[in-house]
């Protein structure tokens, strides 16, 4: 199994100020499936994202990462998973504002044991590739949120991960944009990597083959799962 | 290092804060770096008095006479009082050396010479005597006992060579800079006395110092730098010089050494020279060069310490800058920070660059701390050389180096502890 969670408790804070994030949640991703996350606000939905990202852990439960189990690992090989085997797409972009749109994509290449050249080479066919290679030199901040949403991808791209986690990758974009966008994940997806898309968008989740509703921090629908 | 790069880009987008810092480090540096000078500068001139001289710690004993003057009533004890310590058994040496200037003429080379000095003055407080030399004159036990210096050519001054008269040629050793001016055996002459009593002392060389020969100050021989003899003349005291004026005796009394045979000498010796002083109204005493020594530096280091201590002050005040700071712009680039780690970055990166960070103001507050300190200290130069200028040397520059280790050291550890607390769940879209 790809991805498997298996009763899987997230709660915040202690004693009286306890809150239940996630209740007993077990879920099995395979490679290469693109799911949707649907729920109301305070569902679980990002905590869950979080914990399948490797940017929280869980409180009970186990978390088991192409086999390896997440949870016994410390804060160094977590953010080793971060880089190697997963990129993130957010709704508010989760960019360097004052870098430039090269210095952003570059990010998690920095990490890797790559010369100046070969991040170069690499930065660039992916700008190239989405079309924002004239944007390089420019700062984040005077990108309009449709580009800025495309370095974000780009970013994911040039990590070259199998699984893309987008947390409302279109909230902040027009319906022209995250049409763009979504059509991109569904490019990514075609290519093989495992896509997971939070939205509260009905036509955003139906790019996608796997419908999991939560509430109350459980799963409550988990439609078309193959 | 390559996240460092990134760093470096947003240090400088935080310019002013952190100019306003190194602004801060800098000047506690400048106050720290003036106490170790001065420690270093003890060391300095310990080490240089062995390394100048033959002048043993216990054994070689400076002689003081805190109220000899340049009276006829105390220059005529006082030569009684010479004469007396010369037939103490103990005392295997005894006498002065001195540091005045002549002007040679009557001699062949007269043009080179002046020329020779006008380079060798050039933009110095002697350029306006290029007709001029300094010359130390030894009394032949300090010559004998002390002196290290060697010659390339030449001989060495004998114990006759000390015992001439003002009539006789007075033997005399050239610097190495007059080697091609003065040849073994030119003579030359110099008045010696003053108005109607001066007269010529014919001099003649007999040998030249090698290059770096050194001697101590006569102005105070432990604290000031050593003279590099290349430009000095060495010769024995004639009579004239010695002891022809009461003021020449009194010049004398800033360098009177004796040698003892051994340390436990010191206190009989002691005694018998203040006896004797006692009977002639004058009141010598002794201390050996290394009570002298220590003294001086208990007064140095005191005055060092209250220096350092200030420069601690300054640390702490800058240390709690720094942090604050530091502590401030982590939570100003959170979000930074978050999109760092969610691409890879770990806890430990993030510590990494704030130490670097840390490291690369302190380093740089250091070495311009440094570079102040030399300015100062060089534009308080009013003599040819300041011995303080000797004190930047490796041993300094590591004391600094520990200096700012512990400075970051101590304003990391808080930042460090505030970064490990971060929760990057909170740090990019700031939920929860």
């Amino acid at each position: 199994m790809f991805i498997e969670l298996q009763n899987v408790t997230k709660i915040y804070g202690k004693d009286e100020y306890a809150t239940k994030a996630l209740s007993q949640v077990s879920l099995q991703i395979e490679r290469g499936e693109f799911i949707s996350i649907m729920g109301p606000s305070g569902s679980g939905k990002s905590t869950l994202l979080n914990i399948i990202g490797c940017m929280d852990v869980p409180t009970e439960g186990v978390y088991r990462l192409e086999g390896e189990d997440v949870t016994r690992l410390n804060d160094r090989q977590l953010s080793d998973i971060r880089n190697k085997k997963v990129s993130f797409i957010f709704q508010q972009f989760a960019l360097m504002t004052n870098f430039t749109v090269f210095e952003n994509v570059e990010l998690p290449l920095l990490k890797r044991n790559m010369s100046k050249k070969e991040r170069r080479e690499k930065v660039e066919y992916y700008l190239n590739k989405l079309g924002i290679f004239h944007l390089r030199q420019k700062n984040i901040s005077k990108l309009s949120g449709g580009q800025k949403q495309r370095v974000a991808i780009a970013r994911a791209m040039v990590a070259e991960t199998n699984i893309v986690l987008a947390d409302e990758p279109t909230g902040s974009l027009d319906r022209q944009n995250g049409e763009k966008v979504m059509g991109l994940l569904q490019q990514m997806n075609e290519e093989g990597k495992c896509i997971i898309v939070i939205t509260h968008d009905e036509k955003i989740a139906s790019y996608a083959n796997r419908m999991i509703y939560l509430s109350d921090g459980c799963i409550q629908l988990d439609k078309g799962r193959g | 290092m390559k996240y460092m790069l990134l760093n470096l880009k947003s240090m400088w987008q935080r310019k002013w804060i952190i100019v306003l810092m190194i602004v801060q480090l800098i000047v506690s540096f400048w106050v720290i770096n003036h106490a170790l000078i001065t420690i270093e500068t003890i060391r300095y001139q310990q080490k240089q008095l062995f390394s100048v001289t033959h002048m043993k710690e216990e054994t070689t004993i400076r002689l003081f006479i805190p109220d000899g003057d340049d009276s006829q009533w105390f220059v005529e004890r006082f030569r009684k009082l010479e004469k007396f310590i010369k037939t103490i058994p103990n005392v295997k040496g005894y006498g002065s050396f001195e540091e005045t200037t002549i002007s040679p003429q009557n001699f062949a080379n007269k043009t080179r010479y002046m020329r020779k000095n006008e380079q060798l003055y050039a933009n110095t407080r002697m350029e306006s005597y290029t007709d001029s030399t300094k010359i130390i004159y030894f009394d032949y036990d300090i010559y004998r006992l002390f002196s290290k210096f060697q010659l390339m050519k030449g001989r060495e001054l004998s114990k006759e060579d000390f015992e001439k008269t003002n009539k006789d040629v007075i033997p005399i050793l050239i610097g190495y800079d007059y080697h091609d001016v003065f040849h073994i055996g030119d003579r030359f002459q110099a008045l010696a006395g003053l108005g109607e009593n001066a007269f010529f002392v014919t001099y003649e060389v007999v040998g030249i110092l090698e290059q770096g020969a050194k001697w101590l100050s006569a102005n105070d021989y432990l604290i000031d730098h050593a003279n590099e003899l290349d430009r000095f003349f060495v010769a024995p005291y004639f009579p004239e010089e010695r002891d022809g004026r009461p003021m020449d005796v009194a010049v004398r009394l800033n360098n009177l050494f004796l040698q003892l045979s051994d340390k436990r000498d010191f206190s009989s010796v002691e005694k018998t020279i203040e006896q004797k002083g006692k009977e002639l109204g004058i009141y010598p005493t002794l201390k050996t060069i290394s009570n002298e020594m220590k003294e001086y530096e208990n007064n140095t280091k005191q005055s060092a310490r209250f220096t350092f201590m200030v420069g601690l002050f300054f640390v702490v005040v800058t240390l709690i800058g720094v942090i604050s700071v530091t502590i401030s712009s982590i939570q100003a680039r959170k979000y930074d920070i978050g999109v760092m780690m969610v691409t890879g970055a770990s806890k430990r990166d993030i510590g990494r660059i704030v130490v670097m960070e840390l490291f690369l103001l302190v380093m740089t507050s250091a070495i311009i701390g440094v570079v102040l300190s030399y300015w100062t200290e060089w534009q308080d130069t009013f003599f040819e050389y300041n011995i303080r200028l000797q004190a930047f040397t490796w041993s300094l520059y590591v004391k600094i180096m520990v200096v700012s280790c512990f400075i970051v050291l101590l304003s990391s550890f808080i930042p460090l502890w505030n970064v490990n607390k971060l929760a990057l769940r909170n740090l990019v879209e700031g939920r929860e």
